[in-house]
């Protein structure tokens, strides 16, 4: 880590120096890193062919992971992510199946999609209940809800000429569809985040609550409109797992996977969970490495509950090292900080 | 004489006029319900317990249920206990649903793929419980890492290991391992009762002393009330927050050993979504989320609420995820209740603490009109005064038989003015309250009915002696009764006894512009034995502000300033133990009463009342808006701004009045003592003491210091003439 | 305080001892079920008086059908609609309880049902060899029936209904095995079955490795995927990368879950990981849509088992119970469906191929 060196100033211990650092740069590195060891000990992995796989297999986690940073930013968190992600996209195929014209479906998803994230807004800003709490439940809600109300089968297949199938297939200008959908979610994030007076008061929420609410900003709407962005980049993840799937089960999970996924990118691309830090470009660097690392478990055959196991090592070590980077002050710390 | 002990006390309800409706102050009642401590969580328990009474009338579950419902009780309730430790901590464990499967199956692989003994395999799930447990804790104590996430982790983590270990021994574990131990943790009995009911019973009752009796549960809770001042008083935060995780691995293990036992599901998908289940059943509880408050009683209560409802889900047949939406609304619901009612509980209990009632006042005498026993002079107005610019008011004073005076303080001081004429003025003692009625006991002893604090007797060298500051707490009160804070006035009977007017019973002496608004009966009389037991004497007494035995020592009259009439309680005689009506329907509101030398009393008047004020005593609504919307120096309450006193007698009547119409030197007059041939004028917020000589032919033989009816004959001060 | 817990876990300990501690392994066998009844029919019957009395014996009996997962699932949903129309015309009170694949929540709903003896014949699906042990043992002693359709548990209970699914497995494993020869490929397969405790996927790997053992084939590896088709589809696409063309043919022990690993062939076949048309896929059982993805070439074959004779043997059990009048739990009886290989050339000809849900 030559990083350190770049840093000339002579009275920051190590740890502080690295705090300063990037994390997207970093995370870069070590995804490099890790791509030139799965080179030299697997191979098959350096292949047109797969790098062009795990991108379009990252494409939905990275949306999904995009919507969580906007959310973590200003110091929230959204865990209904993966509920209306793989809810609306059920119901969408539900409709489908049922003979409702597609855009029409997916109009009424966006509908509800949007609703959850104004409720998440509503619940977390205006009655102010823990964010970890009140989107938690939201998100088995909605999931639970759909299940109840319109879903009748237990699989339901994606009819081929959809737009939604089209989501994941065929190519814009030589990229393929599903890496130019999601980088243009990365393109348009990082403009929100670091060029919009919205975004910029977002980080500036996260940072510190009080002081952005004391300056004037609408901090209310603001945590609103984060939900809402979460809720819908959801909807498009959604979206784009069951294109790449090509069908779903509707049994639903209590923690499905997908959320930890965005959470692990999330966190590994930099973005304190204690609100405030991190970029885009973080998520982005996390996104790619989470990617890599799933690809070479997948080809290294390791069998699902293993990869559960890395992954979760992987992630702790994400959040024991921002925790370490970013310590809490035992003076501020509050109990109920979850 | 002999007082004897009164049989019951006396209502004295009745003189306020109003209906039995007005004897309910519901406001009142609420405020003091949403004070007590335990509506905290009896709010969302009561909530929950109704949801499963529904559940229980609309749908099939019945008596028959009750064995399933417990079992699963136990086994989620252990949970439900480990997650409560861990969120009074200010934490939150959300890995325990993946401990119990990799628990479950890892006990059930060590005893039928490895063939461990089962004396080998109970205490190592448990074991391994709290280990997976202490992984946690180290990450969230020492790592400092965030608890919710990092459980989200380790929940899929050990979910993950579960699954792993399932899949390696998916073939061994199909065949079922006899052995007495499992059969005696999952079908066994102790004394008839299942054995997981007794495990629970034990952890539960074990649990909740340690966290209600013990330093370790105090320290739980002060590090999650507050981490900063935890440490601070030296607590080791990062050891009490491991332990709670550790625990509550602990207790996870556990369960997954007795539901293996009790189930032996072998699928890796044991224990998932359990912790969601604990989580709801806490919450519905009433465990605060933002730790250091909560029960594991209150915690258990929740788990069978919520197991009720499963039950109704299963037994309705309800579609597959309708008790995940169900849990997750309740979740949600009881989230935003725990929130709203703890943040708006106090709030309301204050704001509905001032609740007037209606009190019903006769004609009133027009004290203006001229030529009448009334009619308004200015005789006060020229008292020399004491103490000038020393005293910060005297409410009362006394004055013993070398004519010193003596007279409180705002200050919580009690003067001593020396001499015949009262000039030198030293502090005599120091009470710390406020010190309001002045009397002399059959020792001549001075005593002091001290606000705030009780009734004191202090000796000669200024050493304050407590008489007695409580008295027993009336039964079915939410409100405690028990102290003697607003007293006002005393006086000694000739057994020895004392007699005192406490004003009111929730408010404190200082306080006493809320009860001239509330104008309720929340005063009482009460009478201290010379053995220091306290027995009150009348009760529900609008204000009571005066107490005075009367000249023949059989009875004792008592000033109400809120009703504004005097009445005689009778303590010996014929008549004793009742109350009888003396002086009615005052044209103002009275204050201190006190014997006078010609055999009457004297009795000044705080305040006049007014068409205005009569008015108001009718609407109590109108009062309670007002002191919601206007701050307390506006309210229009009997202002305390007139010099007033008057004679009377024992048959009631009007003897005479003097007046200070200017106002100039004694802005209030709230007590007068008499003394060889002086009148002491007193007044709560005057900064002196008047002394006014009075005529010759209004002085008498008798002492009024003395207690009536004890010293030998009426020995008669050398009157200065 | 120590004092305090010493002395109460001393007393606990204390009452523990003189109690006694007792295990209750059952004995006590109440009636408030079926079972113990007397026999419906004697040794000659009356022509018509056959139909009556058979009616008066299934009267409002009360038979639930707990399967693992219920709504929206093309298996259960066919045996349900088959019991459902039998039973409604016997005027018995049939009725499915859904725990939506929570194990968790079937096992309540049949401990429920046995505590409440709100049912005469219990028809359960079960998910784990072991996990209903318990719940069939109590609905016997409670003077329930039970029936056990397709995944048979290590407590038999009056009777299992199913596939024979070793024999099932032998004969398509035969025939991937001469696919594979016929095609010259490597003789190396991979299973992936459930979650590899439940009896289908037991015997199904039992039953693959009956034929391929004896003819030199090497299993790569036996991939669990607790029914999931994400899962599923996960381990096929990963063994397809490892392995390459070095694998001839998938056992999937689920036909759903077959079109998901035929869906991750075909992918790789079109990114060029393999050739196309190299490794087939075989399973057992065959959903209507699965019919379709073997029209669409995703899939190569299945032994196609009579799921709708699977409803009826289970229909017709009851009834067998119901009149019989032996306690509950008194016989056990194994019975097996047919089965037989369908692929491209024969699945629009065969009856048993190709169900649906009603």
């Amino acid at each position: 880590m030559g990083v350190a060196a770049v840093d000339a100033r002579p009275d920051l211990s190590p740890r502080d120096r690295l705090a300063r650092v990037e994390q997207g740069f970093f995370v870069l590195g070590i995804t490099a890193l890790l791509c030139l060891a799965g080179a030299v000990t697997t191979d098959g992995f350096l292949t047109g062919g797969n790098v062009e796989n795990l991108l379009r297999l990252s494409a939905a986690f990275g949306i999904l992971a995009v919507g969580e940073a906007v959310v973590i930013l200003a110091k929230g968190i959204d865990l209904s992510v993966a509920g209306v992600a793989l809810g609306c996209a059920q119901a969408t195929l539900a409709f489908m199946a049922d003979g409702m014209s597609e855009w029409q479906a997916i109009a009424l998803l966006a509908g509800v999609a949007l609703v959850v994230g104004v409720v998440n807004g509503i619940l977390v800003a205006y009655l102010e209940v823990p964010a970890l709490f009140a989107t938690l439940a939201t998100g088995l809600l909605t999931i639970g809800g759909i299940d109840i109300l319109l879903l009748d089968q237990n699989f339901y297949s994606l009819p081929a000429s959809s737009a939604i199938s089209e989501l994941s297939s065929g190519s814009v200008l030589g990229v393929p569809r599903a890496i130019f959908v999601a980088g243009a979610v990365f393109v348009l994030a990082w403009l929100f985040v670091s060029y919009t007076v919205a975004g910029r008061l977002t980080r500036a929420m996260g940072d510190n609550f009080d002081t952005a609410r004391s300056s004037g900003a609408p901090v209310r709407p603001l945590q609103v409109l984060g939900y809402v962005v979460s809720a819908l980049l959801a909807l498009l993840a959604g979206y784009m797992t069951v294109s790449v799937q090509g069908s779903v089960q509707t049994t639903v999970t209590s923690f499905d996977p997908l959320l930890f996924t965005a959470l692990t990118v999330t966190v590994i691309g930099g973005v304190s969970l204690s609100g405030g830090r991190g970029t885009i470009l973080g998520v982005l660097a996390g996104a790619l490495f989470v990617g890599v690392l799933n690809n070479l478990l997948i080809l290294r055959g390791l069998s699902s509950p293993l990869q559960d196991l890395v992954r979760g090592g992987v992630l702790i070590a994400a959040i024991a090292l921002d925790a370490w980077l970013h310590p809490r002050d035992e003076e501020t710390a509050r109990s109920d900080e979850l | 004489m002999k007082t004897k002990a009164f049989s019951r006390e006396i209502d004295a309800f009745p003189l306020t006029g109003g209906s039995r409706r007005d004897r309910l102050a519901p406001f009142r009642t609420l405020s003091e319900l949403f004070g007590q401590r335990w509506m905290e969580g009896a709010v969302p328990l009561g909530l929950a317990v109704l949801l499963s009474v529904l559940v229980t009338a609309t749908t099939p579950v019945g008596p028959g249920d009750a064995p399933l419902i417990l079992d699963e009780a136990t086994e989620k309730g252990l949970l439900a206990i480990g997650l409560t430790v861990v969120l009074v901590g200010g934490g939150i464990d959300l890995s325990i649903g993946s401990i119990v499967g990799l628990a479950s199956l890892g006990a059930m692989v060590a005893s039928r793929a490895w063939n461990w003994p089962m004396a080998l395999v109970v205490p190592a799930a448990i074991l391994a419980g709290s280990a997976l447990g202490a992984v946690n804790g180290f990450l969230i104590a020492r790592v400092n890492m965030r608890p919710f996430i990092t459980t989200l982790v380790t929940l899929v983590a050990f979910g993950g290991a579960a699954a792993a270990l399932q899949s390696a021994y998916s073939f061994q574990l199909g065949v079922p391992e006899q052995d007495i131990v499992w059969d005696f943790l999952g079908a066994g009995a102790v004394a008839g009762v299942p054995t997981g009911w007794v495990v629970f019973a034990v952890v539960l009752i074990v649990v909740h002393v340690g966290l209600t009796r013990s330093r370790w549960g105090w320290w739980i809770a002060a590090v999650g009330s507050d981490r900063r001042s935890a440490r601070r008083n030296g607590i080791p935060v990062a050891r009490v927050v491991f332990c709670t995780y550790v625990l509550s691995g602990a207790l996870a293990g556990t369960a997954g050993l007795l539901t293996a036992a009790r189930l032996g599901r072998t699928d890796p998908d044991v224990g998932q979504g359990w912790e969601l289940v604990a989580l709801t059943a806490v919450v519905l509880g009433g465990v605060s989320l933002k730790g250091g408050r909560g029960s594991v009683l209150r915690a258990t209560v929740g788990i069978v609420v919520v197991q009720v409802i499963q039950q109704g889900t299963i037994a309705t047949g309800a579609e597959g995820s309708s008790y995940t939406v169900i849990l997750a609304a309740a979740l949600l619901l009881f989230a935003v209740l725990d929130l709203k009612w703890g943040k708006y509980r106090q709030r309301t209990a204050e704001k509905l603490r001032i609740d007037p009632g209606r009190i019903t006042l006769g004609p009133l005498v027009d004290v203006t009109e001229p030529g009448t026993v009334w009619t308004v002079n200015d005789r006060l107005t020229d008292a020399s005064p004491i103490g000038l610019g020393k005293i910060e008011g005297a409410e009362d004073c006394a004055v013993d038989r070398e004519g010193n005076m003596y007279c409180g303080d705002r200050r919580g001081w009690v003067w001593r003015f020396a001499g015949p004429d009262d000039t030198e003025g030293e502090i005599f003692a120091r009470t710390g309250g406020l010190p309001l009625g002045h009397a002399w006991d059959h020792e001549r002893r001075l005593l002091v009915a001290v606000g705030g604090m009780g009734v004191y007797r202090i000796h000669a060298d200024g050493e304050p002696e407590l008489v007695a500051d409580k008295v027993r707490r009336s039964p079915f009160s939410l409100h405690d009764d028990s102290g003697l804070r607003a007293v006002d006035d005393l006086d000694v009977t000739p057994d020895g006894a004392i007699f005192v007017s406490d004003f009111s019973t929730r408010t404190n002496a200082a306080e006493y512009m809320v009860e001239l608004v509330e104008s309720r009966p929340n005063g009482r009389v009460v009478r201290v034995d010379p053995d220091g037991s306290t027995e009150v004497v009348i009760s529900h007494h609008v204000f009571p502000n005066g107490i005075c035995t009367a000249h023949d020592g059989r009875s004792i009259l008592v000033a109400s300033t809120g009703l504004c009439r005097v009445d005689r309680l009778w303590i010996a005689g014929p008549k004793q133990g009742q109350l009888e009506p003396v002086l009615e329907n005052l044209p103002g509101h009275p204050d201190n009463i006190n014997r006078s030398s010609d055999g009457n009393y004297w009795l000044p008047f705080v305040s006049m009342r007014t068409p205005m004020s009569d008015l108001l005593t009718k609407y109590p609504a109108v009062r309670r808006r007002m002191t919601q919307e206007v701050p307390l120096d506006s309210w229009v309450v009997p202002q305390l701004n007139v010099s007033c006193v008057m004679k009377f007698n024992d048959r009631g009547e009007v003897l005479g009045v003097m007046w200070d119409a200017t106002l100039r030197n004694h802005p209030m007059v709230t007590a007068v003592k008499e003394h060889a041939g002086h009148l002491y004028l007193c007044g709560v917020s005057n900064n002196r003491v008047g002394r006014l000589r009075l005529e010759s032919d209004e002085v008498g033989p008798i002492d009024p210091a003395s207690v009536p009816g004890t010293t030998t004959a009426p020995s008669l001060a050398v009157v200065d003439r | 305080m120590k004092k305090k817990l010493t002395a109460l876990l001393t007393a606990a300990a204390t009452a523990m001892t003189l109690a006694g501690c007792t295990v209750d392994r059952g004995g006590s066998s109440a009636g408030g079920g079926a079972g113990g009844g007397k026999q419906t029919f004697g040794r000659n019957v009356q022509l018509f008086d056959a139909h009556k009395k058979t009616h008066e014996a299934m009267k409002g009996k009360r038979i639930a059908f707990v399967p693992i997962l219920y709504k929206g699932y093309n298996l259960t949903l066919n045996w349900g609609s088959t019991m459902e129309r039998a039973f409604g015309n016997l005027g018995a009170d049939f009725r499915v309880y859904d725990p939506n694949f929570d194990t968790d929540k079937m096992v309540k709903i049949i401990n429920d049902l046995v505590a409440r003896r709100a049912v005469d014949v219990l028809i359960l699906h079960n998910p784990d060899v072991g996990v209903l042990t318990k719940q069939i043992d109590a609905a016997e002693r409670a003077g329930i029936h039970t029936v056990v359709v397709n995944m048979v548990s290590s407590r038999l209970g009056d009777a299992f209904i199913g596939v024979d699914s070793v024999h099932a497995a032998e004969d398509i494993t035969r025939r991937a095995v001469q696919d594979c020869e016929k095609r010259g490929a490597p003789k190396r397969m991979a299973i992936i079955d459930g979650p590899g405790n439940d009896a289908a996927s037991l015997m199904w790997s039992k039953g693959v490795h009956h034929v391929l053992d004896p003819a030199g084939y090497e299993v790569v590896t036996t991939a669990h995927t607790q029914w999931q088709n994400a899962l599923a589809q996960q381990a096929a696409a990963s063994i397809t990368q490892q392995q390459k063309n070095n694998i001839c043919a998938y056992m999937v022990a689920y036909d759903l879950n077959a079109i998901a690993v035929g869906d991750a062939v075909a992918d790789a076949a079109e990114r060029g990981v393999i050739r196309p048309d190299s490794i087939g896929v075989y399973t057992m059982a065959a959903d209507t849509r699965w019919c379709d993805a073997l029209r669409a070439g995703k899939v190569t074959a299945s032994a196609a088992y009579d799921v709708q004779g699977v409803g009826e043997a289970a229909v017709v059990t009851a009834q067998q119970l119901v009149q019989g009048g032996a306690p509950a739990g008194s016989t056990h009886t194994v019975a097996y469906v047919s089965h037989t290989v369908v692929d491209r050339s024969n699945v629009d000809d065969t009856t048993i191929a190709c169900y649906k849900g009603r």
